[in-house]
């Protein structure tokens, strides 16, 4: 495995070849795993992490990280993406079904719903497995 | 009233009292002081039972007091204006760390047509005014600073403890000061549940409004509806034990946004906010 170390603000890690980011916060006290990279791909599949829990109102979502006790309101856009993540769908299948039913060109789309998908993953909601993919 | 001195040989012990699972006594050796705990506590009065913590206010000296909980010092000696905030923050903080059945927010509570409105806020939101306001107008008291949701059942269990409003606000209710009941220690004001006209809430109330008041100085009372989704978050914040059990709190708190409507309060006049609110809640 060819990795590369990095340090970036208060966190330290290692970047794999596969684009997973272990991440040690400085302090020692605290590591997460982070994702660079997989979201690009296409045939990465997003699932929830394990214990997240989540509840809609209408044409909201409240999810909770049972880890941190946080709340993380999503906003329509999100809510959308939220809503498509199965653990089957690939990140592809995701941005396809998000510009057929927001009826915007696909380009445009997959900026976006990858940024959707990257702050998911940031925040602990979401984990990126690219050997799921069919 | 104020506090004089009538200092017995051997303090009066006062109790059990309970609020949610902290049960607790007091030992004051203050006459005046002692008769108006005993008022102010009666509430709280429970069954002979074990006290886990007896808080002990002392003279000792013409004007200064020790206060202690559980035998530890929680100040050295303090003027009397101070004893009172002084025992209910820390009680405050005990009762909320008791909580094993209850979700506990940092609200107040007030009964209104069979159920209960939450006041959740910060301090210096209005959210005492807004709740003295209500009892003087004959609506129940449930809680001042502590509202406990039962995690089975959602359900709300009033802690009726003297409520305490701060010198910006405490001359409106000044009037209630004229009964033996109602006292300034310093210049914070406290009342007990008694001084108030609507009497107490009733045991495991529905809740039925949600409101965030909003003290802001010259503004005329406005109401406006918030998402379930952006009062579930707010609710969060105002949380003291959410995070005791996450998965609990959370599906009890997504519960209670769904049925209760949850507003944003502004006001500068917390009798013309309780009618706002009334007026739109009924």
């Amino acid at each position: 495995m060819d990795d590369t170390s990095v340090r970036d603000g208060p966190c330290t890690g290692t970047i794999r070849r596969d684009g997973v980011v272990s991440e040690r916060m400085l302090d020692g006290a605290t590591y997460r795993p982070v994702y660079a990279g997989l979201v690009s791909q296409a045939a990465t599949v997003p699932r929830l992490t394990v214990g997240v829990r989540s509840e809609w109102f209408d044409d909201e979502v409240v999810v909770l990280s049972v880890e941190t006790g946080d709340l993380h309101h999503l906003d329509r856009n999100a809510t959308l993406v939220w809503a498509l993540i199965d653990g089957e769908r690939t990140v592809e299948a995701i941005v396809r079904e998000v510009a057929a039913i927001v009826d915007v060109p696909l380009q445009t789309m997959g900026g976006d719903v990858r940024a959707v998908l990257d702050q998911l993953c940031s925040t602990g909601l979401l984990v990126l497995d690219r050997d799921a993919a069919p | 009233m104020t506090v004089q001195r009538g200092v017995r040989d051997r303090p009066m012990r006062l109790g059990p009292y309970r609020a949610l699972e902290h049960r607790f006594g007091f030992e004051v050796s203050d006459e005046h002081l002692s008769s108006w705990l005993r008022t102010a506590f009666e509430p709280l009065h429970t069954e002979p039972s074990k006290v886990e913590v007896t808080y002990s206010i002392r003279s000792v000296s013409s004007s200064r007091f020790d206060v202690a909980a559980g035998g530890a010092a929680l100040s050295g000696p303090i003027p009397a204006s101070r004893v009172l905030p002084l025992l209910l923050s820390n009680l405050n903080r005990a009762i909320a760390r008791s909580a094993r059945r209850h979700l506990v927010l940092h609200a107040g509570v007030v009964g209104s047509g069979g159920g209960a409105v939450l006041l959740p806020g910060s301090s210096g939101s209005g959210k005492s005014t807004m709740v003295a306001t209500a009892g003087r107008l004959g609506h129940p008291y449930g809680a001042d600073e502590h509202a406990a949701i039962g995690f089975e059942d959602g359900l709300i269990e009033p802690i009726p403890k003297p409520l305490a409003l701060k010198p910006g606000s405490a001359h409106l209710f000044g009037d209630l000061s004229d009964g033996a009941q109602a006292s300034f220690f310093g210049d914070q004001l406290f009342l007990p549940a008694a001084a108030l006209c609507g009497g107490l809430i009733t045991p495991s109330s529905p809740i039925v409004a949600i409101a965030f008041p909003a003290y802001e100085e010259g503004v005329t009372a406005t109401l406006r509806g918030i998402t379930p989704a952006e009062a579930l978050l707010r609710l969060r914040e105002h949380s003291w034990n959410f995070g005791v059990d996450p998965v609990r709190a959370f599906r009890i708190l997504s519960a209670v946004v769904r049925k209760a409507p949850a507003y944003d309060l502004t006001f500068a006049d917390s009798s013309a906010a309780w009618s706002v609110l009334m007026a739109h809640h009924t």
